[in-house]
């Protein structure tokens, strides 16, 4: 009984505080920025993944289609469109997507099969190990600069000990996508 | 002969310096500004308040100036290079020391609660932060010399962001002076923002005309807001004046072949086997077609007022042809520029009200029943973030008029949301949803427009507030702005015309906090509730995130430049903050 008392204190006290009239949503790096931070890591060729698992997701990793940014050009009976970036994957309406991406348990997976993309491929991987020099480091070296390259100076601590699963842990986390 | 000298000379003033003709003759540190830096840092032209407080100067003390000792020669061990291709005399230098010296200015922060940033980022992580934000890229990519030198601790990161900005600048024509990757992302960033800020786009939904989409841009509101961000001579004020529509300037290396439409499981449609068509087919006649210009494609690179006359449609029709039983269409000749609006520049824009107009095609408002309602509620919205009612009953009752057949007008209650938007409706009176042609496909497009009826001005307003009145889409459009603001001020202001009902909008400070807090959501991610402004019992969290919407909506009020709104966002303790959260001291 008193502690039923005391819980609806507690809730009532915690009710006077909170905000009523503003919200938050944390922001996360949307289709557009992701592409650009992940092809700054793994290359050009990396873009087969991206394309296929996060640009055309616009409704899974937000940031708005620009219709007029669309340039469709006749290739062999296709309409191909010549600007990409531009497109409106899911019809014109993704032209109202906001530029805020969410968190979600489908951009999880999705950030999971990109990630695990990228360090299968021997192209996009191999572009990480030079870019970053990976291959040069002593061993005890290699967790913190993968961190730090996804990280800059924050902590964030790992349990993988292979190359290839440090980066896709590392890849899929959480903290460096959000703004 | 004389021609060719007359263009001989023309053709000189053009082209030399234009300090070759000018007598630069400095007499103070703002004389050496205007010759010598604004044309790449617009901020220099603003108040020595703004320079102050977003720490361009310390006052009193030009070495620890960041303008200092960016200049060249000021001996400061600062970077000592601007201005990059020009160089600075004794006596330049002089004056900026003595305009720094005589400054009497305090940073005295205007919110009165004393907050720091909770888990602070570092200059180099809020650099990171805003320029992702703002061109998609990190800021070690999107400006690696504003990186190094703020790395060197030579500027602070709100400045270092803005500086992203001001090299998304339009020139005179509209187009980016400088036209780079980054640059071109910062103006597509924020025009996709601005567009957000609208709800209705769809030309398809509301006419079913999906061939509307080539000629008219549903992004229509947001240029304004672009240009107004991007172009320093068209401020915000600027934004809610005139008749001209804004469209985007867009470059691209390949010419389109296919229509923006496309349906669901179809092909796309080529556009050479459309034209755009008007009027009717009678007696089994073609079609009569029109070349209107299509809505550019391709990169954005500006923005541009659409030219007057650029397109003209002869004629509106105001039916379509599968309602011929209830309702034959009928041509009207119009010659109507499709892209010139009704006056109060984004308010009255031939897109804003095509798209929220809300009443059926070729039905003329009555002042009763049938009237642009949705289109005055969206303006109350969108651009003031209000919601209905915003009178209260207290105050609506007055214009409780028992003697109508309206249900609405005989009610305190109905009325307190009508009251607001019905005699503002009025200003649109003069306009009727209307095609080019009763029917498309098969090879024509045809679009929705708006007939504009001209008034006729030995019509009076009959009766203020009619039930029913056959000729009121011919009266001249007055109408009224009843409305409570956000701090509780009653307005009841007779308008005639849609620049007054802007200049109406612009004297409440609504619309500027609106405007604010639709940019911290977007730099933040935090939604703020106008009740945020209203309401006495507040959490200090929100408190003083209102203080700074305040004081972003003071700045806009009283400059009328949006920069002013990122920029105290970006300066601000909360932007700071890891989680964009503060702790209260
Ligand atoms: C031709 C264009 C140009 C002119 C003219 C120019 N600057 Fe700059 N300025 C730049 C650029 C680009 C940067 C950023 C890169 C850098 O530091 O070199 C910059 C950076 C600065 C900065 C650092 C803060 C910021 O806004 O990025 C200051 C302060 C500055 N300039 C002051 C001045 C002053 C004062 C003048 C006139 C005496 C001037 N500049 C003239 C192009 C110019
Ligand atoms: C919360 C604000 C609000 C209140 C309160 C309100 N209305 Fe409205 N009313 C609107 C809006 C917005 C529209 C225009 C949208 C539409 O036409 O559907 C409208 C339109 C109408 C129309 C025109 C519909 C048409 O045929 O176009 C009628 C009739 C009407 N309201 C009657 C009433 C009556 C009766 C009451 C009181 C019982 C009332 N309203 C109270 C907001 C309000």
């Amino acid at each position: 009984m008193i502690l039923k008392i005391f819980l609806i204190l507690l809730h009532s006290s915690f009710v006077i505080s909170a905000d009523q009239h503003i919200s938050r949503s944390k922001i996360y790096l949307n289709r557009f920025q992701l592409s650009n931070v992940l092809m700054k890591h793994f290359g050009p060729e990396s873009n087969k993944f991206i394309k296929k698992y996060i640009m055309k997701r616009p409704s899974i990793f937000y940031g708005a289609c620009d219709i007029y940014g669309q340039v469709y050009q006749n290739i062999n009976g296709q309409a191909v469109n010549y600007y990409p970036l531009s497109q409106c994957y899911s019809g014109l309406n993704g032209n109202k997507i906001s530029m805020n991406a969410k968190l979600n348990k489908i951009r999880q997976a999705l950030m999971l099969k990109t990630c695990i993309s990228l360090v299968e491929d021997k192209s996009t991987y191999n572009y990480f190990l030079k870019e970053y020099q990976i291959k040069t480091l002593k061993k005890d070296q290699v967790t913190k600069s993968i961190i730090k390259i996804f990280y800059k100076d924050r902590d964030y601590s790992m349990k993988s000990s292979n190359i290839k699963d440090l980066i896709v842990e590392v890849c899929i986390s959480k903290g460096w996508q959000r703004i | 002969m004389k021609f060719t000298s007359i263009f001989l000379f023309l053709l000189l003033i053009c082209s030399c310096e234009k300090s070759y003709f000018s007598n630069y003759n400095p007499k103070n540190a703002k004389d050496v500004f205007q010759e010598k830096c604004v044309s790449c840092h617009s901020y220099l032209e603003k108040s020595d308040q703004y320079l102050v407080q977003m720490e361009y100067v310390k006052a009193g003390v030009p070495e620890k100036s960041i303008l200092y000792r960016f200049l060249k020669n000021s001996h400061t061990n600062g970077p000592e290079n601007m201005p990059p291709k020009d160089s600075l005399s004794k006596k330049e230098i002089e004056m900026i020391k003595s305009w720094i010296l005589n400054l009497n200015l305090s940073t005295q922060s205007s919110s009165k609660i004393l907050v720091n940033a909770n888990n602070p980022l570092t200059e180099l992580e809020l650099f990171n932060r805003c320029s992702l934000q703002l061109t998609n890229y990190t800021g070690i990519e999107s400006n690696p010399k504003i990186y190094e030198n703020l790395k060197l601790k030579n500027i602070t990161s709100t400045q270092a962001c803005l500086q992203i900005l001001e090299n998304s600048h339009l020139s005179i024509k509209g187009m980016l002076k400088n036209k780079n990757t980054f640059s071109k992302q910062t103006l597509l960033t924020f025009q996709k923002v601005h567009n957000n800020w609208f709800n209705e786009w769809n030309f398809f939904v509301a006419m079913s005309t999906w061939g509307t989409f080539e000629i008219l841009d549903p992004g229509s509101m947001g240029y304004f807001f672009t240009k107004s961000l991007l172009d320093k001579e068209f401020t915000f004020r600027d934004i809610f004046k005139g008749k001209r529509s804004f469209e985007g300037i867009r470059e691209s290396k390949v010419e389109p072949e296919f229509l923006l439409y496309k349906f669901k499981n179809e092909k796309r449609y080529k556009i050479k086997d459309y034209r755009f068509v008007y009027g009717l087919s009678e007696n089994g006649k073609e079609y009569k077609t029109w070349n209107p210009k299509r809505v550019p494609t391709g990169e954005l690179i500006g923005v541009k007022a659409i030219p007057v006359k650029r397109d003209v449609v002869k004629i509106l029709v105001n039916s379509k042809d599968n309602q011929k039983e209830i309702k034959p269409a009928v041509e009207q000749i119009v010659n109507k520029d499709i892209h010139l609006g009704l006056g109060g520049g984004v308010l009255g824009s031939e897109v804003y009200i095509n798209l929220n107009l809300g009443q059926e095609l070729g039905r003329s408002m009555d002042g009763g029943r049938i009237q642009p309602r949705i289109w005055a509620k969206s303006v109350i919205k969108e651009f003031l973030c209000r919601d209905l009612p915003v009178v209260p009953i207290t105050k609506s009752e007055i214009f409780v008029n028992l003697n109508s057949n309206l249900p609405f007008r005989k009610n305190k209650s109905c009325m307190s949301c009508h009251i607001t938007m019905d005699p503002m409706s009025y200003l649109v009176r003069n306009v009727e949803q209307s095609l080019s042609a009763d029917a498309g496909g098969d090879g024509m497009i045809h679009s929705t427009h708006l007939k504009f009826y001209q008034s006729n001005t030995s019509l009076k307003n009959a009766d203020k507030f009619p039930d029913k009145d056959e000729l009121f889409h011919l009266r001249p459009a007055h109408g009224k702005f009843i409305y409570q603001d956000i701090r509780g001020n009653f307005i009841n202001k007779n308008i005639k015309t849609l620049d007054d009902l802007g200049s109406a909008l612009l004297e409440t400070d609504d619309v500027y906090l609106c405007t604010a807090k639709k940019y911290l959501n977007f730099l933040t991610g935090i939604n703020v509730n106008m009740n945020l402004f209203i309401d006495k019992n507040l959490t200090k969290q929100e408190l003083y995130i209102r203080n700074l919407l305040e004081e972003a909506g003071r700045v806009l009020k009283k400059n009328g430049d949006l920069t002013d709104v990122i920029g105290v966002i970006l300066n601000s303790e909360i932007y700071r903050g890891k989680d964009f959260s503060v702790n209260i001291q």
